[in-house]
Parts: structure tokens; sequence; C-alpha cells
């Protein structure tokens, strides 16, 4: 064939696929008004699209993120040098426990949760969560939570019992007043809003993926958060259960955990820790979805060892709800306990280690690019490695009890937390961020973040390790100048203040961004997953024509005339329903839309149990009010859609 | 360019192909847990005491709880056969058996009214009467919740009008029914057989 006859013939392929394709640039009109973002602020209260309230967790997150890490530098102040008098003790002990309670449950677990709103529909190829109500109600819970807990530090009614306030400190009898009240009613909303994302999550998962997406060619990134979310199902009942019987205690008098009359504080340590220690793998498994996305694309290769990884996230899952009494070594367990509870927990070491060789593995097959995304990945090999074998260390028994509550336990914990997950949040962040905004973080910036980040961390939490070797308790207020422990204190402050620094530079780069960053385009980094394939930011709709995936790496793998979904419906909200493993269609079902009802149903929830702080009748009031909230949300409003044959 | 076209895919499905089913399916997983987590702290404290049980229930409590459990079976029985009318989206039978799981969730909660108050330990006697109550509590709170949902299905299904979901809709509605009247089985053989048949 002549090269004229070539074009020729590629110019009248060009023509017969703008014949195909321009048909439609009308319905994708009607797609776009359908899935428009609601305006005003009643709009605001109704938003239920899942980019959009993605978004809103993770701005929530970070905002308490930066609240709980301006108060760790106060907590640090205070420990620069003995006999320091800049926190009252009591304040001290109000600063850390809210800081606990807002890194674990008002930032790491939810803005986990928010990077899997955001991209787990995107990545899915479908067009909103199963539930979208659901997830609005949700961030109103959340959001709740967060104003619960902060506004009590600022009227000096912030928790002081520590984030997992054991009886019998938290109990009447020592705590007095509201404090505990407000940690344990903090815990509900924030548990309510991450059953609801977590259930969201499972339903969108196994329901709605693109045609062809069977659950082997689940991205790893998807994956990790099927798992999180079937441990976020079965493990926040318990803390739910735990913090329930506190308020009881404390509010009508039950006597769940109180010792005199044949309760147990024991009691009240399993069924923290039978959820506390799931958490951890609940902040750290998306974590882990994240380095492999980062990986597969920074190394523009397959994963080495999908199945695996895959088998090692369901093992750690598993195991992890097998540790919980590691927690607890220090009360008198029976010999049989130490040495069962010792084993789970080293066992766990098992499948971290396959998926760390899987991760190298592939980035020696692949020509890695250094992005700063990637340098954090690095980053949270080796920090992470390190809070693994402290925990190792921490698993057997003798050193466990001699390390108890010192502050090599805040060393191990802050190691396993910043070096595995808040290390691969910043590299979702420069990963996914460009896709959010449609701007490109600026990368020396990024270089200058990630050292003071690395330096900064490594310089408060090490010297912690040798801290408590030598003996200094955790969340003591003060010490005495002639411990020894002096110096070590200095470093890790002036570590905490290269770590803030390195914060604030991602902040700059984050503004910066939106101002002068470089426009993306739809792929910057040559994704392999779906949400690479549509704009950045994505439409309302998300996708133009609802994507099919032809293999694991859907972006990557896509044919050249790779078909796309047609069918559905461009004037109502649509989505497709698949079956569970292969991903085949099944039917397709019509969204409810926006409401008001889920904000009145977050309000009621609210009204509720900050209500339960002060009296046992607002849990009357709560239920005939959530009646009625209930049917707003579930009568059938507007137009009916199809309706049945038979009519009454 | 390559289409799959699903314009003529059924607009609602039964049973687990429907998405909803899958929700509700994690809520009776949550639920089941705090449930199961409930008879954890009940065993816990038992391991506690000396003797067991330290207070009896009394009689005309008793009798009120065996009262609330056939009302709870029998509508758990009714709302089977609602799920299959709401299979075969036969409206009327849809009906009848959701009016009359009303009815029976309405007679369990009168007999759980008529109990509360003549059981012979409060909540704050001791743990034992902690973890009673609490169980008994969340369990109330389900049978309210779920005669309510009932009620008002039974309501759209007499007002209309009714679409193809609602029988879907339905289905998992009785669905979580089910799951009230079955996680009391074991509840009710701890909280109140166990001390029967298993004192020490």
């Amino acid at each position: 064939m002549s090269r004229r006859e070539k074009y020729r013939a590629l110019a009248l392929e060009a023509e017969a696929e703008k014949i195909l394709v321009e048909p439609d640039a009308p319905r994708i009109e009607v797609l776009r008004n359908t899935w428009e973002r609601q305006r005003g602020f009643i709009g605001f209260l109704k938003e239920d699209h899942h980019t959009e309230l993605g978004r809103r967790f993770l701005v929530t997150a970070f905002v308490m993120f930066l609240l709980a890490g301006l108060a760790a530098l106060l907590l640090r102040i205070q420990l620069a040098r003995p006999e320091h008098r800049f926190l009252s003790p009591d304040l001290y002990n109000q600063l850390f426990t809210v800081h606990g309670s807002t890194m674990m449950f008002l930032f790491a677990v939810p803005v986990m949760q928010a990077f899997g709103i955001y991209f787990v529909p995107l990545m899915v190829g479908c067009r909103n969560v199963a539930f979208p109500r659901l997830l609005a109600y949700s961030y109103f819970c959340y959001l709740t939570a967060c104003v619960l807990l902060w506004a009590g530090l600022f009227t000096n009614t912030g928790p002081d019992a520590g984030w997992f306030a054991y009886t019998p400190l938290s109990g009447p009898g020592f705590s007095a007043g509201k404090r505990v009240d407000v940690w344990a009613q903090m815990i509900t909303f924030s548990e309510i809003s991450g059953l609801g994302v977590a259930v969201n999550l499972i339903v969108t998962i196994l329901k709605h993926r693109a045609p062809g997406m069977s659950l082997d060619r689940l991205p790893l990134f998807v994956w990790s958060h099927l798992i999180t979310s079937f441990m976020v199902v079965f493990s926040m009942p318990s803390i739910v259960a735990a913090s329930s019987m506190l308020a009881s205690d404390r509010l009508v008098g039950t006597h769940f955990f109180n010792q005199a009359e044949m309760g147990d504080s024991l009691l009240y340590q399993h069924l923290f820790w039978f959820f506390a220690h799931p958490e951890v793998y609940i902040i750290f498994l998306p974590a882990l979805g994240i380095v492999s996305a980062v990986i597969t694309t920074s190394t523009q290769r397959p994963i080495v060892g999908y199945l695996p990884i895959v088998l090692s996230m369901i093992a750690t899952a598993f195991i992890g709800f097998g540790v919980w009494v590691h927690h607890m070594f220090a009360t008198g367990l029976p010999q049989i306990g130490h040495s069962f509870f010792t084993a789970a927990s080293m066992m766990i070491v098992v499948p971290t280690g396959v998926q760390f060789f899987c991760w190298i593995a592939t980035i020696w097959a692949g020509k890695p690019r250094y992005t700063t995304a990637f340098i954090f990945i690095l980053g949270f090999f080796v920090n992470f490695l390190c809070g693994g074998l402290s925990g190792v260390m921490l698993a057997a028994v003798p050193i466990n009890m001699q390390v108890h509550d010192t502050f090599f336990v805040v060393a191990h914990l802050h190691y396993v937390l910043i070096g595995g997950m808040l290390f691969p949040l910043l590299a979702g962040c420069y990963h996914w961020l460009p896709k959010l905004t449609g701007r490109l973080l600026s990368e020396p910036l990024g270089r200058l973040n990630f050292a003071l980040i690395f330096v900064g961390f490594n310089l408060v939490f090490f010297p912690m390790h040798q801290l408590g070797y030598r003996g200094m308790p955790r969340r003591v207020w003060t010490y005495a100048g002639d411990r020894g422990w002096s110096s070590l204190n200095l470093l890790a402050t002036v570590g905490a203040f290269i770590l803030g620094l390195g914060v604030l530079v991602f902040l700059i780069n984050v503004a910066r961004s939106f101002k002068r960053g470089a426009a993306t385009g739809d792929d910057p980094w040559r994704g392999d997953s779906l949400e690479w394939t549509t704009s950045s930011p994505p439409p309302p709709h998300n996708f133009d024509h609802l994507p099919t995936a032809a293999g694991r790496y859907a972006s990557w793998d896509r044919a050249p005339d790779q078909p796309i979904v047609t069918g559905l419906r461009a004037d109502k909200r649509e989505l497709l329903v698949t079956n569970l493993l292969d991903a085949e269609p099944d039917h397709r079902i019509i969204e409810p839309g926006p409401a008001i009802a889920p904000f009145f149903a977050a309000l009621i929830t609210a009204i509720t149990f900050i209500g339960l702080i002060f009296t046992p009748w607002a849990l009357v009031v709560g239920v005939v009010l959530a009646m009625f909230a209930l049917i707003g949300w579930f009568w059938p409003q507007g137009r009916p859609n199809e309706l049945l044959e038979e009519q009454p | 360019m390559r289409t799959l076209d699903v314009r003529e895919l059924p607009s609602t499905a039964h049973g687990a192909r429907d998405p909803l089913s899958w929700g509700v399916l994690m809520l009776i997983a949550i639920e089941g847990m705090l449930f199961a987590l409930l008879a954890v702290a009940w065993i816990y404290v038992r391991s506690n005491y000396d003797t067991w049980a330290p207070q009896t229930i009394g009689r005309p409590a008793f009798t009120a709880e065996v009262v609330c459990v056939g009302a709870l079976v029998a509508s758990g029985v009714v709302e089977l056969l609602g799920i299959r009318a709401a299979r075969r989206e036969k409206l009327r039978p849809m009906q009848v058996y959701t009016t009359l799981a009303t009815l029976l969730g309405l007679v369990a909660i009168a007999a759980r009214v008529y109990e509360l108050p003549r059981i012979q330990f409060r909540w704050d006697t001791n743990a034992h009467g902690s973890v009673f109550w609490g169980t008994l509590f969340m369990h109330s709170l389900h049978v309210l919740a779920g005669t309510f949902e009932n009620g008002v299905f039974a309501a759209l299904l007499f007002l209309g009008p009714v679409e193809k979901k609602h029988p879907t809709d339905l289905e998992n509605n009785g669905f979580y029914w089910l799951f009230v009247v079955l996680s009391w089985l074991p509840l009710f053989a701890l909280l109140y057989l166990e001390r029967l048949f298993f004192p020490k």
C-alpha cells in the first residue's frame, strides 16, 4: 500500500470514528447535567457524589492532622527540657489524649478511607458509590466527631484519659465531669462514619465493577480497600461496644467495668484492643495499596507477585484479629496466652515480608522513575522496616514487660504509623492529587518536603527508643534533670519542628500548585488503572462512557478498540450492576439522587449522642426523630420510576 | 468503536444479585458482631462470680419474654412467606404478610414493655444486671426499628405507587428482620435459659 493510500485509509477510519462519536455529544451534555454537582448551601448539604465527598473527607482529615500535629508540637515543647512549666499537667493530659485520638480516629482511618471514596469508584469504572446517601450521612457524622472532640478541648472539656481511655481511670470513679464522655461519643460518631464508608466501598467493589474486571483483575489498591473494609466491619463493633459500655457506666450507673460489682476492667481492654489492633491494619493495608499502585506506575511494569500480595493482605487481615492481647502482656495473663499471642504477633512478619520482597523484585526488574511519590515509598521501606523490627521485639514478652508503657512503645507505634502510613499517604498525594486538581505538584519542593520529613521524623522518634530503654514512661508530664533523659528529649523536640516544617512545605506545595502548577493532562504518569483514562479532575459523571477491562492493568491493557458500555440512561443517575466474580453485566439500577434527609439524619444522630453525654432521655428523643428522618430518606419522592404491574 | 450495549438488561434483580442485599448483609455482619461481643461480655462477667446467677429474673418477666420470643419466631415465619411473595412480585400476599409481620412485631414489643419493669434486678444492680439489660436493650432497639420498617413498608404497599424495585427492597427488609429474630435465639438461651440449666 502506498503511503498516500495508507493516509487515506487512516483518514477514513478517523472519519468513521467521528460519525460514531459525534451523535454522542448531546448525550454527554445530558449526562453532565444529570450528574452536575449541587449548588448553594442547601446543595452543599445534599451533595452525594463520591468525588465531592471524598474531597471533603480528605480536606477535613488533613485539618485534623494539622491540629493534632500542632498539639504534638506543644507536647514536645513541654518535654524539651526537664522541670519545664510550659503546659499545666492538666492541659498536657488533654493534649496528648486529643492528639492520639485525633490521629487514630479522625485522621489516619478517615484519610485512608477518603482515598478509597475518591478513587475506588474511578478505579473500578463506575459513576458513584453504591450507597451515596449513606456516604453523605457518614461524612456529616465524621464532621460531628471532629467538631465535638476539638470543641471539647477548646472549652477545657478535652478528654484526658489517653487515647485508649482505660478503665478504671476513665470510669465514673476517677474521671468526674464530661471529658471522657466527649471521647466516648466522638468514638460513636467516627465509628458510624467508618462503618458507613466501609459498607459503601465493599458493595461498590463487589457489585459495580466495569465489565471484564473480574476479581483477579482488581487493582491492588482496590483489593487493599476491600480487605480493609471487611476488617472495619468486623472490628469496629468492638469499640462501639466498649465505648457504649463505658458511657453507660458513667451515665446510668451500670457496672460493666466496675470491679467492685463484679465488672471487669480487663473486659474493656479486651474489647478496646480487639478493635484497636485490627485498626492498625485498617490504617496500614490501604497504605500498602498505595505502595503497590505507586510502584507499578513508577516502574512501568506489572507488579511481581500479584497473587502473593493479595493473599498476604488477606492473611494480614486474618492474623491482625488474633494478636490484640500483645497490648495486654502486663496485665497478668496465663502463660499460654503469652505464648499464643507472641507467636501470632511474630507470624504477621511473614505476609508483610512477602509483600516487601514482591515490591523489591518489581523495582529491581523495572526502571524506576524517581518521582517524589516514589521517593516517599523508599522512605516508607526504611522507616516501616524499623517499626516492624521494634514490633518483633515488642512481641517477645520479656522485652515487652521491660519497656511496657515507656517511650520505646511511643517510638515503635510512630515508626509503624508514620513510616507505614504517612509516608505512603504523602506518596499517594504526590501521585494522585494531580487527578483531583488537574495540577502537578512541584517536584523540587517535593524533594525538600521528603528530606525534611524524613530527617525530622527520625530525629523525633529514634531517640525515643533509647529514652524507653532508660525508663522514661510515656505520657509523663515532666521529668527531673538527673534522669539522663534531657538531651535526647531536646533532640526529639528539634526533630519535631523539622518534621513540622516538612508538613508546612507540603502545604505550600499544594497551595502553590493551585496557582502555578503545570496542567497535568489526563495521565501524567502513564498510570495502569482506570482513573487515568478520564480527565483530571474527572467530570461529574466520572466517565463519558463506562469503560471495560481487558486485563489486570485496565489502562495499559486496553485494546485499540476496547469496547465501551452503551445503553445506560443519561437523563437519570443510572449505574451498571455487574456480578460478583466475573463482573459480567447483570442489571441496571437508578440511584435515588441527592437529598437533604442524610444531613438531617446525621443532625439527629448528633443531637442524640451529644445529648447522651448529659441525659439518657436523649435516646428516646433521638429514636423518635430518627424514625421521621428515615421515612424522609426512604419514602419515594418525585416521579416514580418503573412501576410494578399490580398497584394498590 | 466496539460497544457493549446494556440497554436490554433488567432494572431490578432479586436475591444476592441486588447490591442493597449486600449492604444489608454487611449491616447484619456489623450488628451480629455487636451481639456476639455482648455474649462474650456475658460469659466474661460470669467467670467473675462464684455463684450464678446472682439474681433471678422472676416468673412474670420470664413468661413475658417467652411470649415475645414466640411472637418473634412467628413473625419470622411470616416474613419468610413475605420474601417468597416478593420474589414472585405478587402485591396482595406482600401486603398481607408485611402487615402480619408488623402486627406480630407489635405483640413482641408489647410483651417486652410488660416484661421490663417486672425483671427483678436493674442494670445498676451489678455487672450481671448490666450485661443482661445492655443486651436486652440493644435487641429491643432492633425489634423496635425492624417493626417500624415493616410498618412503613406495609403503608407503602397499601398507599402506592409501588415501584418495580420495591419487592426487592421488601426482600432485603425481610432479610434484616430474619436476622433480628434469629440473633435473639442464642442470646435468649444465654440470658434466660443458661441460668436454669447451668447454674454454678
